[in-house]
């Protein structure tokens, strides 16, 4: 379990309805995030994963603030996600 | 002519004359347009060590083989002189007074003199009148440009003007126009001022012939290709298409770069969900607005804060150099201040991004106790205050009280305020600091550090690198730097052959003046869409290795107008702030470009563009090179060139 903040930015506030969130995430994966928001709130698969290589669509970003490192984007669904990372969507 | 319209339009205000003259077509094929041919004008017409103030000094709105074409775009660059810094400046600036320029059948506009009394020009096609201003004079923007358009009957006129701080003569003037579409950072409304020119109304009723319609749609269709909204694969496509810059403080925050409280904290927590892009749009935006055939078509907006404290506002302006210069960096997180900020900056004619840095700095040094109450005319200058913000720069414009101090500039403001506040008085050259944090992208510190015109972020590419699988690799083969790894967004490797080729590239869609907001996809590396728009355009064949040497050819004349003025490698450096002192927290703290660091990426700059490290000063192998001969012969007859 890990308590991780996600910033919604531009048309990901309209697809979560909310500027930012804290939770707990049980998951361990960007991919297991991804699918998380996606129950939550309809419509994070169709916006960030190509239905054909199942993979990133590169028309967005995702950041990830990691204790004491530098920002940094994520480009992989197999990317940890980790207690206390803050994600940035846009 | 095609594309070109191979004609300058020459005003003289001393002796209230037109004139049409010709441009060479070699100084077209040479400088493109826009920027590179206003800086070819100011080169060789502006004297070494002429007044920014003065007579000599001239005051120069180009526009670029594109302009008036879909591809256009309505952007244009003004140059000028700086007061600010002394060197140069030049600022871009879109809307519809650009292709008016082109249909009234120029490509450049070039004012010289001093009117004995105020007036304003107005131009239609080849007639030029010059109409008395003192009425105006006084007026905010907003009211000169509805009076003047109300005195010529027309609303048809495209009408650039200046404010109160344009006639006061202070650095950080620019002109206004289209109610609040700013442009001329440096003090190009001083200048303006100067000439006791209030206004230019304009209009064209002619067109742009393309050489080659087959060609030049083929182009369109390559370029719009990669800003289709629905298909693009580029993420900052779709946030500049809705939002515009607003979008920016949601990702300067994710990289713990938003430029706070005089950019000592990286983060602003209590203010970036206020201001943040969705927000404004959601809760603001009235409608779109777009520049001439902008593929966008709503990167900017028109606002309306109907319940504003101050009084109902409606205006446009509202970018990221407001919410961060008049927000962030001044600590205002109430989003209603922020656009009473921005409107006041554009009513009175001023520069928001120069205006707020300056704020910001005087907030630190009130905060700090090097100012009193008493110093600043009875205003608290704390954090925040907006209230405190609006009527200071209401007394900067009228140049008032502590006003006065301030209408100078940060430089000349931070010396007579002393007592160690020059230390963080951020600026480059002069010029305040704008709106892209060096801690967080080491390749913009060390091109604000390098830029002839100071702190300034638009010749520069953003800190937003390419998305590298859009661009094909024989591109990238052919850059003399490895691209991939020059992004690496906080180490000095390869960024000094990345801030040659960003300004290089700029300098040509500054020239082309195409919007660089569109210079995204594959289009970010690759300028062969480009080479064949301008070749369709004017008939003239360019291919991409073409342009970047155009590009090249009008920084290294950039540079050397500076060098003609005294400028050389000691100009060249950052503000100790960015040197010194990390952040203490977010995705960006700890980190600081230490001096050493800095020196090394600019040798690697002077290395990249073949100048003498020591002095910065292009060499003359360089200049002959790049055909500028009489540049070489004058600055070796100056002494000015390296050994």
């Amino acid at each position: 379990m890990a308590k991780i903040e996600c910033v919604y930015g531009l048309h990901f506030s309209e697809i979560a309805q909310r500027l930012r969130e804290t939770f707990e995430f049980r998951g361990k994966s960007l991919g297991e995030l991804v699918d998380f928001l996606d129950e939550k709130y309809h419509g994070f698969k169709e916006e960030l994963i190509d239905p054909v290589t199942r993979g990133l669509v590169t028309r967005n970003q995702i950041l990830v603030v990691r204790r004491g490192e530098s920002t940094r984007p994520l480009f992989s669904l197999g990317d940890k996600i980790v207690e206390g990372d803050q994600l940035t969507f846009y | 002519m095609k594309g070109w319209k191979g004609a300058v339009l020459r005003i003289d205000l001393t002796r209230q004359k037109a004139a049409i003259t010709k441009i060479p077509t070699e100084t077209l094929t040479s400088f493109l347009g826009g920027r590179g041919l206003n800086m070819k004008i100011l080169y060789d017409e502006v004297p070494r060590g002429a007044e920014p103030l003065g007579e000599e000094n001239l005051l120069i709105f180009g526009v670029g083989p594109l302009n008036g074409t879909p591809l256009g775009m309505g952007r244009m660059t003004v140059t000028t002189k700086s007061p600010a810094t002394g060197y140069f400046m030049e600022g871009n600036s879109g809307k519809f007074f650009a292709p008016n320029i082109k249909f009234a059948g120029y490509d450049a506009i070039v004012i010289s003199g001093k009117a004995k009394s105020p007036l304003y020009l107005v131009i239609s096609d080849e007639k030029v009148e010059f109409r008395k201003a003192s009425h105006l004079w006084g007026k905010t923007t907003f009211d000169a440009e509805k009076a003047i358009k109300a005195e010529l009957g027309y609303d048809g006129f495209q009408v650039r003007v200046i404010g109160p701080a344009g006639e006061n003569l202070s650095p950080l003037a620019t002109i206004i126009g289209n109610n609040g579409n700013s442009g001329g950072r440096g003090g190009a409304g001083a200048v303006m001022g100067s000439k006791n020119l209030k206004g230019i109304a304009l209009r064209g009723t002619g067109g742009v012939e393309v050489a080659n319609p087959g060609l030049f749609r083929e182009a369109m269709d390559e370029i719009y290709k990669e800003l289709n909204f629905r298909t693009t694969r580029d993420p900052y496509v779709r946030p500049w298409q809705i939002y515009g810059t607003t979008f920016v403080p949601i990702v300067t925050s994710a990289f713990g770069a938003f430029m706070t409280r005089n950019d000592r904290e990286g983060l602003f927590p209590e203010g970036v969900d206020e201001l943040r892009g969705d927000r404004l749009q959601r809760d603001f935006v009235a409608s779109n607005l777009a520049d001439f055939c902008c593929p966008y078509a709503s990167c900017t907006h028109f606002y309306e804060d109907k319940k504003n404290p101050y009084g109902a506002l409606a205006l446009q302006g509202i970018q990221a150099g407001s919410q961060i210069s008049m927000g962030a960096m001044c600590g205002v997180s109430d989003i209603h201040g922020i656009f009473k900020l921005t409107e006041i900056t554009s009513a009175l004619g001023m520069c928001y991004i120069s205006s707020g840095t300056l704020l910001a700095w005087v907030m630190e040094a009130y905060e700090k106790g090097m100012l009193s109450q008493e110093d600043t005319d009875g205003i608290a200058m704390e954090w925040g205050n907006h209230q405190s913000m609006v009527r200071m720069l209401e007394k900067i414009a009228h140049r008032e009280g502590f006003g006065a101090v301030l209408a100078d500039g940060i430089v000349k403001a931070s010396l007579r305020v002393g007592k160690g506040s020059e230390e963080f008085a951020l600026h480059v050259k002069g010029l305040e600091w704008t709106a892209i944090e060096p801690r967080a992208f080491w390749n913009v510190g060390l091109a604000y550090a390098v830029n002839d015109m100071g702190a300034d972020h638009e010749r520069v590419h953003v800190p937003y690198p390419p998305v590298m699988s859009l661009i094909d690799e024989e591109i990238f083969k052919k850059l003399p730097f490895d691209m991939k790894r020059a992004w690496d967004r906080q180490s000095p490797e390869l960024k000094g052959p990345l801030t040659k080729w960003a300004f290089d590239t700029r300098a040509v869609l500054n020239s082309l003046e195409v919007c660089v907001f569109t210079n995204r996809g594959k289009l970010y590396v690759d300028f062969r869409p480009y080479a064949k728009a301008v070749t369709a355009a004017t008939g003239t064949p360019f291919t991409d290795d073409d342009l970047l040497k155009i590009g090249e050819r009008i920084v290294n004349l950039e540079r050397s107008f500076n060098v003609r003025e005294g400028a050389g490698r000691k100009d060249d450096t950052l503000p100790k702030r960015f040197l010194r002192e990390p952040y203490a927290e977010g995705g960006s703290k700890g980190k600081c470009i230490a001096p050493e660091q800095l020196e090394k990426m600019i040798d690697d700059y002077y290395e990249a563009r073949g100048w003498d490290k020591a002095t910065g000063i292009p060499t003359e192998r360089k200049l002959l090179a790049l055909g500028l001969i009489d540049v070489a012969r004058e600055l070796s007859k100056l002494g000015r060139l390296p050994k």
